[in-house]
């Protein structure tokens, strides 16, 4: 017994950790000696949990790095050398270096992932594919500049045309805008939002299923509760700091106000693109998806209440508004599991303030990775560096969108798609 | 139930909630480790470690919060990793089997230092040289086991063992350095 225990050097019982941990399969012996390394010394134990800890830190740090960069990665492949062995002097790390030149590296080393790279492989494959479209139909579909917004402050005319044209024939596959007329909504028999079938994607109407009913408002200026609903100003819209202007037409969701409102609507999974969908549905592990809202709260408050979209399933699912787990009200987002929130990330705008919320989902194998951007520019593709929250969300499996609310709460403009410009609410999509 | 006690159990309930999701923000990465530990393929501890989330979330009316989070979520996590090899049909985790109170208990006693290296860490990985850092991209990024980044540049899986493992001492040693380094400013 007590060869085994001073057996074992610190040096040799870190490497068949990392051996392990690199997936080899360790002997018998090697693990029993391991094991009492690690039992007979509260030391061992704390170094070897180190090891482990570095492992698992690495995981996390490259994995964040490398998400929605494999483009980059296979550019980085082809541009670089191939890769030799360091050797071991170049392993040694002075820690008395400067703090400052080692970030300029890392800076410039990570000029290759700015938002210029991801929206002119973006616009590469979207417009290509618009043009495939375009000479297919013969034309039909012209280029007109108007149906986009203006100013788009890009240098370059091509790119700000191929953006246009991007944006002009990109289309979210699954549409809610809430654009129901008054009469409708006077001639129908159900209460609430029950039985209304707008939009595109759906496979049936929305089901109103809490205590309280939720309403489509036209009007924010005369539909409001008094004077201290930050609603009252106008109707839910967004301009960005280029003067990139969104506006809403129709009306826009409403929760209601006191109890809770629950407003749930499931999805066509055949008109979910295939890419997205495997065995358990849709939430295909490898895929990206894009998706958009607008919303807006009475006022600020926080302490439990909550009015959020919920995109998934019962079991687990992604939640993004305001929170009950996110103490101070702001809009946050969270992973939901068994009806608890888990990984919640607050920004710092206030729910009483009407927001854009645009958020980029990579399916992973276990956990999804999601970056949100709030009221992000609309002239490009938000870049990975500038995410306003970044969470890891149960896995996913999106098979309804809920709204649910026990604060009176807007959401308008719901777009779901497989790129950025898919979802960056343009005029005249209807 | 009359409509003030119906409230008064809907805001301990949203106090409860946000109570958990501050705890385990602070003691997810720890508890990755963990599960790492246990299931070294990443893909399936990152699986773990949500069933781990849902079972802490479950059972979190069970949690006497007079008392630290980290050692009643390890508990729940062994649990877990147990049923999960159950599962598998794989009886034994080797070196974890038995040492697994021991890293429980390590995890507990360096859970706040390693929250203070992470920050660390970040320094050290910048310092090392790019072919160092595109190696462990091919291990962590790419995810790529040693004999699989032996194939690809052509050398033996061997050396490639004993590269990331002196890469990983190497920013180990780094992290104590600099925390010692840190440590001793201002005496």
């Amino acid at each position: 017994m007590s060869e085994t225990k001073t057996e074992l050097k610190e040096s040799t019982a870190l490497e068949n950790i990392d051996a392990y941990l690199d997936g080899e399969e360790l002997s018998e012996e090697d693990a029993r000696k391991l094991e009492q390394w690690i039992k007979t010394d509260s030391e061992n134990a704390d170094q070897a949990f180190r090891r482990v800890f570095l492992h698992s830190y690495l995981r996390e740090r490259f994995q964040v790095r490398s998400i929605g960069q494999a483009q980059a990665r296979e550019r980085e492949k082809q541009l670089k050398e191939p890769l030799v062995l360091p050797a071991e002097t170049e392993i040694e790390i002075n820690t008395t270096a400067p703090n400052s030149e080692p970030k300029t590296k890392v800076k410039a080393g990570q000029r290759i992932l700015t938002w210029r790279w991801f929206l002119l492989i973006g616009i590469g494959i979207v417009s290509t594919i618009n043009l495939s479209v375009l000479f297919i139909k013969d034309f039909q579909l012209p280029y007109d500049e108007d149906k986009a917004f203006e100013p788009i402050n890009f240098e370059s005319d091509y790119v700000k045309k191929t953006f246009l044209m991007a944006r002009i024939a990109a289309q979210p596959f699954l549409y809610e805008g809430f654009n129901y007329s008054e009469n409708l909504l006077g001639e129908k028999a159900s209460e609430g939002i029950n039985d209304l079938t707008g939009g595109v994607g759906w496979a049936g109407p929305w089901s109103d299923e809490g205590k309280n009913r939720s309403k489509i408002v036209h009007d924010t200026k005369k539909v409001n509760l008094g004077k201290n609903d930050m609603r009252l100003f106008g109707q839910l819209g967004f301009s960005d700091q280029y003067g990139n202007i969104l506006l809403t037409k129709g009306g826009q969701y409403r929760s209601g106000a006191g109890s809770e409102t629950v407003a749930v609507r499931h999805l066509d999974l055949q008109q979910v693109p295939k890419a997205l969908l495997d065995s358990k549905g849709f939430g295909a592990d490898g895929e990206i998806l894009w998706l958009s809202f607008m919303a807006q709260s009475y006022d600020n408050a926080g302490g439990g209440r909550y009015a959020y979209v919920d995109f998934g399933n019962e079991e687990s699912s992604l939640r993004i508004g305001k929170l009950a787990s996110a103490d101070r009200g702001n809009w946050a987002a969270a992973g939901q599991v068994h009806g608890t929130e888990i990984n919640t990330a607050s920004s710092e705008v206030l729910s009483g303030q009407a927001v854009l919320i645009v958020v980029r989902i990579l399916f992973r194998p276990g956990a999804e990775e999601v970056d949100l951007w709030l009221n992000p520019p609309l002239n490009q593709i938000p870049d990975l560096k500038d995410v306003d929250l970044r969470l890891m969300a149960p896995d996913l499996r999106i098979d309804r969108v809920k709204i649910v609310s026990n604060y009176s709460t807007d959401f308008d403009e719901l777009r779901v798609g497989v790129s950025f410009v898919d979802v960056i609410p343009a005029e005249d999509y209807d | 139930m009359d409509a003030t006690q119906t409230r008064a159990l809907q805001t301990e309930s949203a106090r409860s909630r946000a109570e958990l999701a501050r705890n385990w923000v602070k003691v997810q990465p720890s508890l990755m480790a963990f599960v790492v530990a246990s299931t070294p393929q990443f893909s399936d501890a990152e699986d773990l470690l949500q069933e781990v989330a849902a079972e802490i979330a479950i059972r979190y009316d069970e949690y006497d919060n007079k008392r630290p989070f980290l050692p009643w979520a390890l508990w729940i996590a062994k649990i877990k990793i147990a049923d999960f090899y159950r599962g598998k049909r794989r009886d034994r985790v080797l070196f974890m089997g038995e040492a697994m109170d021991a890293l429980a208990d390590a995890c507990s006693r360096v859970q706040q230092l390693m929250t203070e290296e992470r920050d660390l860490l970040e320094y050290c990985l910048d310092q090392l040289t790019e072919r160092s850092r595109r190696l462990l991209g091919l291990r962590y990024a790419d995810d790529l086991k040693p004999k699989q980044i032996a194939d690809e540049l052509g050398t033996s899986m061997g050396s490639v063992r004993v590269t990331l493992s002196r890469i990983r001492t190497t920013l180990m040693d780094c992290v104590q350095k600099r925390a010692a380094g840190e440590a001793n400013v201002g005496n």
